[in-house]
């Protein structure tokens, strides 16, 4: 069996010690002294080939891209919008802007014109790093609103040739020809800026989700992200030159706190795949030792080994299911800490070597030592799911105020919560309304500009998340959601939307799922299928179907659907029982601000589209017509009139 | 890193006298049986130029194509290319000459990957010889590697990085058009023949496509002649268009001259 047995090659930890007393650009510097040119920083693939980066040449791009940014005029305490892809680029880019003690602002590339040029305008920013020509397309759409940006950088050249003679935009090797100059001209400036900076400044504004509001943007300092970096490196079996890969997008905190918090103090190597197409490919190629990704990511997963074990003949599943179930059962004992028999730890040898290994393999993850998940509550069929197949994933908890993600034990804890955090320097207290309360270092310093609705989060140390947990009664606890999102229905009883929806998104062939009740008889869903999953099924039953609309309306799908709910149903108790559902006609899309860019559901503007299929299904129609808006693949958008069926579960309807 | 993605270099480095590519085409005929294909067909293409070829099915553009590329041989009339005739030479000949094309019914090697089919067409340009590719000796090395690094420039710049290994057989017919597109580059052309360059692709190809070849002809002087039957594909990217019908040219100019032109109306949309 090829498990890693690679040794952890520790920081120092005197050295990590230190690291709260630099900001992120002082500590790159300080790795360049300490790993120098023979260790690889950052790992890109171009033309098919991993081309690396040393950490001297990784500090050389960021000292040539803080100086090209002085030479085109960037202040301390400027704002800097990047609307970067992963890539090597993206780290030039934010911490050569740290390193002149002005503040990056990373944003999303899908964002629309008018929403980038708002956030922009809002941060009053002086520059903006931008990826490609698709980018620069949209600023220069709003060039007149955007009077107030000096320069705009864009890193990719493909397709820029029309623009070459815009003095407004400069091309990232011109920024680092620029810098280069500079640092002949005076050798001293880049140290003397750099060592200018202090642990206290701000490191870096960066939006919220903005799952039940609007979205907040969170000033976090270097300290925070230091002091998260240190816990993880401490805490974590992470070492020198172990392989971490960048998937998510840059603006998200996971994709932050690991690209230039951990990876960088603890010296692990980032990996950047050729394009996001072929990044699960990539994945494979690397095979990370660490791996930490949004609840989605896992879900999408687990979905997807599932509905392929399903459709891969008649032997590979019964081999699998055996060994899955001898997963399972060394996981419920491990979780009750019983002992293990040496029969279940040789079947499961067995299991692992025949069928288990080679599907951690085919995803990539069997030199993975641990995997973290976080982002929001996790549904523990999940994790169960992953631990069983013999992937480590453990539960991570946090938000972008607590500066990302620290993994958590909800098991046996008691009902104060104390003892879940794994990290001694972040605490955890749930309070008496059972939110969730977080104190540490890491805590971010405040919001930018006004502090929105609901005043500041931060009182007496302790951050109050807004997220709720539940206690089982007997030890364990149980992250349920966002205090603003718990639904009572009729008879008054409080649930929460999410776990029910954690629950259906575990079927392979539901994609999303909206839970409905606040307020009514009783608990309903409006449901997305899972396009790719259910299309294949689809195919091996010979039904054709052409769009998702089109797949989403057949007779067999919905039956399909309400068997996999009725065995959701099974496990759940009879209040909370999901007695009607819908299948949405088209997929939920951050385009239409149904879900936010990091794909979580917007709730408010869901029920607000589909009020009218969300009516009926508190009436007594079995059937109800809406004027739907479809987007068609050439762009086009046509509003039709759409038939939908309302699928009922359970007979008696009238909540008891 | 993305930042130093470089230009293409097989089009680049060349030299303005290298990209020579004036085709003339004189009082064409080519006869199938009895039936006409083409008759008299006069038409000039200069250096640079990217030009359209449109007309209603049966008009004889692909007629035309077969016998620019060598594949069918005109009963009468002359092509010549740079000032030289080409109208007898073998197909294989032409490509040495730098005339590349593609098909309208894609014409790749299914089995094998993006890479393979795009590296068949490096083979012009190799100079080793059998020997020493049998045991893949120094040179030979040398050689394939430099290949290879003008295929990478090449995917690189089709954005075909994700399908670098599938095998053609599995993928979409509008990324099987852009394999194909590739290939035809590999050849280093001074002239690109493109027949129905977007036939069957979403809008989202169309719109890659129609880039990849503004940019060439554009930015690498690439000359470019394209039947295509997407008017308004045609139309938005052609500085000059040609019109055909029952194997004669009715309209011949800048596209906006062409689509108010009373023949073409008439050709397309009969008798108004």
């Amino acid at each position: 069996m090829k498990t890693n047995r690679k040794k952890i090659l520790r920081m120092d930890s005197e050295a990590v010690a230190s690291m709260p007393r630099y900001t992120l650009p002082q500590i790159l510097s300080r790795q360049a002294d300490r790993l120098g040119s023979g260790k690889v920083a950052l790992r890109e693939k171009t033309s098919g080939i991993w081309k690396s980066t040393s950490w001297n040449q990784y500090l050389g791009f960021t000292k040539s891209t803080a100086l090209g940014m002085i030479s085109l005029g960037l202040k301390r305490d400027h704002n800097v919008g990047l609307i970067l892809d992963n890539g090597p680029e993206w780290l030039f880019g934010e911490l050569g802007i740290q390193s002149v003690g002005a503040v990056p602002f990373p944003m999303f590339s899908s964002t629309a014109a008018e929403d980038i040029a708002e956030d922009l305008n809002h941060i009053n920013a002086s520059f903006v790093i931008a990826q490609d020509q698709e980018q620069i397309n949209k600023l220069l759409m709003l060039k007149t609103e955007l009077s107030f940006i000096e320069h705009i950088v864009y890193v990719d050249p493909t397709g820029m040739n029309p623009y070459e003679d815009d003095p407004w935009l400069v091309s990232f090797s011109q920024l680092l020809e620029l810098g280069e100059e500079l640092d002949r001209e005076q050798p001293d400036l880049f140290i003397k800026e750099l060592w200018e900076g202090k642990p206290d400044d701000i490191a870096l504004v960066i939006l919220t989700s903005g799952t039940t509001e609007i979205p907040k943007r969170v000033m976090l300092s270097h300290a925070n992200f230091t002091d998260m970096a240190c816990s993880w490196i401490n805490n974590a079996p992470i070492g020198i030159g172990d392989n971490w890969m960048s998937t998510n997008k840059t603006a998200s905190i996971i994709e932050q706190m690991w690209g230039i918090g951990i990876t960088l103090c603890g010296g692990l190597v980032i990996n950047f795949p050729e394009s996001p197409e072929s990044a699960m490919k990539d994945f494979r190629n690397i095979g990370p030792d660490v791996i930490m990704e949004p609840v989605g990511f896992w879900e999408d997963l687990a979905s997807n080994i599932q509905a392929r074990i399903k459709l891969s003949g008649p032997f590979k599943p019964c081999l699998f299911n055996w060994s899955y179930r001898i997963g399972v059962d060394i996981f419920h004992l491990e979780m009750k800490r019983n002992p293990v028999s040496i029969r279940l730890k040789f079947l499961r040898w067995m299991g692992t070597k025949l069928i288990l290994h080679p599907l951690l393999d085919r995803i990539g993850s069997s030199r993975v030592r641990v995997a973290y998940v976080g982002g929001a509550p996790v549904n523990p069929e999940v994790l169960r799911f992953f631990q069983a197949i013999g992937l480590d994933l453990k539960q991570c908890y946090g938000m972008t105020e607590t500066c990302g993600f620290f993994p958590i034990d909800l098991t046996q804890t008691g009902k104060t919560g104390l003892e879940c955090s794994l990290f001694p320097d972040t605490e955890i207290r749930i309070a008496d309304d059972q939110e969730i309360l977080v104190r540490s270092k890491s805590n971010f310093e405040g919001y930018y500009g006004n502090t929105g609705e609901g005043g500041d989060p931060l009182k007496d140390g302790w951050l109050h998340t807004g997220d709720i947990a539940q206690f089982d009664g007997k030890e364990d606890l149980a992250i349920i959601g966002r205090k603003q999102n718990v639904m009572s229905t009729g008879g008054g009883q409080r649930f929460s939307p999410e776990f029910l929806e954690a629950r259906m998104k575990f079927s392979p062939y539901i994609k999303e799922a909206v839970v409905l009740g606040d307020g009514l008889p009783y608990v309903a869903a409006l449901i997305n299928i899972d396009f790719g999953n259910v299309g294949s099924w689809a195919e091996k039953r010979n039904i054709s179907c052409l769009s998702y609309k089109e797949l989403s309306l057949q007779n067999e799908v919905e039956q399909l659907i309400r068997e996999e709910i009725v065995q959701i149903n099974s496990n759940l108790p009879d209040r909370l029982k999901v007695r009607r559902i819908i299948l949405l006609y088209k997929m939920l899309d951050a385009d239409d601000y149904e879900i936010t860019r990091t794909g979580k559901v917007k709730r408010d503007v869901v029920l607000e589209e589909y009020n009218e299929m969300v009516d009926a299904i508190y009436s007594d129609q079995s059937e109800v017509s809406v004027e739907g808006q479809l987007r068609y693949r050439n762009g086009k958008i046509v509003r039709k009139e759409i038939r939908a069926r309302i699928l009922d579960l359970i007979a008696a309807r009238v909540f008891p | 890193m993305k930042a130093f993605r470089g230009k293409l270099n097989i089009f680049a480095s060349k030299l303005p006298e290298d990209r020579l590519a004036d085709l003339e085409v004189k009082d064409l005929t080519l006869v199938f049986g009895g039936v006409v294909a083409l008759s008299k067909i006069d038409l000039t293409v200069k250096t640079g130029e990217l030009v359209g070829i449109v007309g209603p099915n049966g008009a004889g553009k692909t007629s035309l194509l077969n016998c620019i590329t060598g594949i069918l041989k005109p009963r009468n009339g002359k092509i010549l290319f740079n000032g030289n005739e080409i109208t007898s030479l073998p197909v294989h000949r032409l490509a040495t000459l730098g005339i590349a094309r593609t098909y309208q019914n894609i014409e790749l090697y299914p089995d094998r990957s993006v890479l393979a089919n795009v590296n068949l067409a490096r083979h012009i340009h190799s100079k080793y010889n059998l020997g020493n590719a049998s045991f893949f000796l120094g040179n030979v090395r040398e050689e394939e590697a430099h290949h290879l690094e003008i295929i990478e420039n090449l995917i690189d710049f089709l954005e075909m990085q994700p399908i670098r290994k599938r095998s053609v057989g599995s993928l979409s017919y509008g990324m099987r058009k852009r394999v194909e597109l590739g290939r035809a580059l590999a050849l280093e052309p001074t002239l690109l023949v493109l027949d129905e360059p977007f036939a069957g692709m979403t809008m989202e190809e169309k719109e890659d496509t129609a880039r990849f070849l503004i940019e060439l002809n554009e930015e690498y002087d690439l000359t470019i002649i394209l039947v295509e039957h997407d008017m308004s594909m045609v139309m938005s990217i052609s500085e000059r268009v040609v019109v055909f019908d029952f194997g004669v040219k009715i309209a011949e100019g800048i596209p906006d001259f062409v689509q108010n032109h009373p023949h073409v109306i008439k050709a397309y949309h009969g008798e108004i």
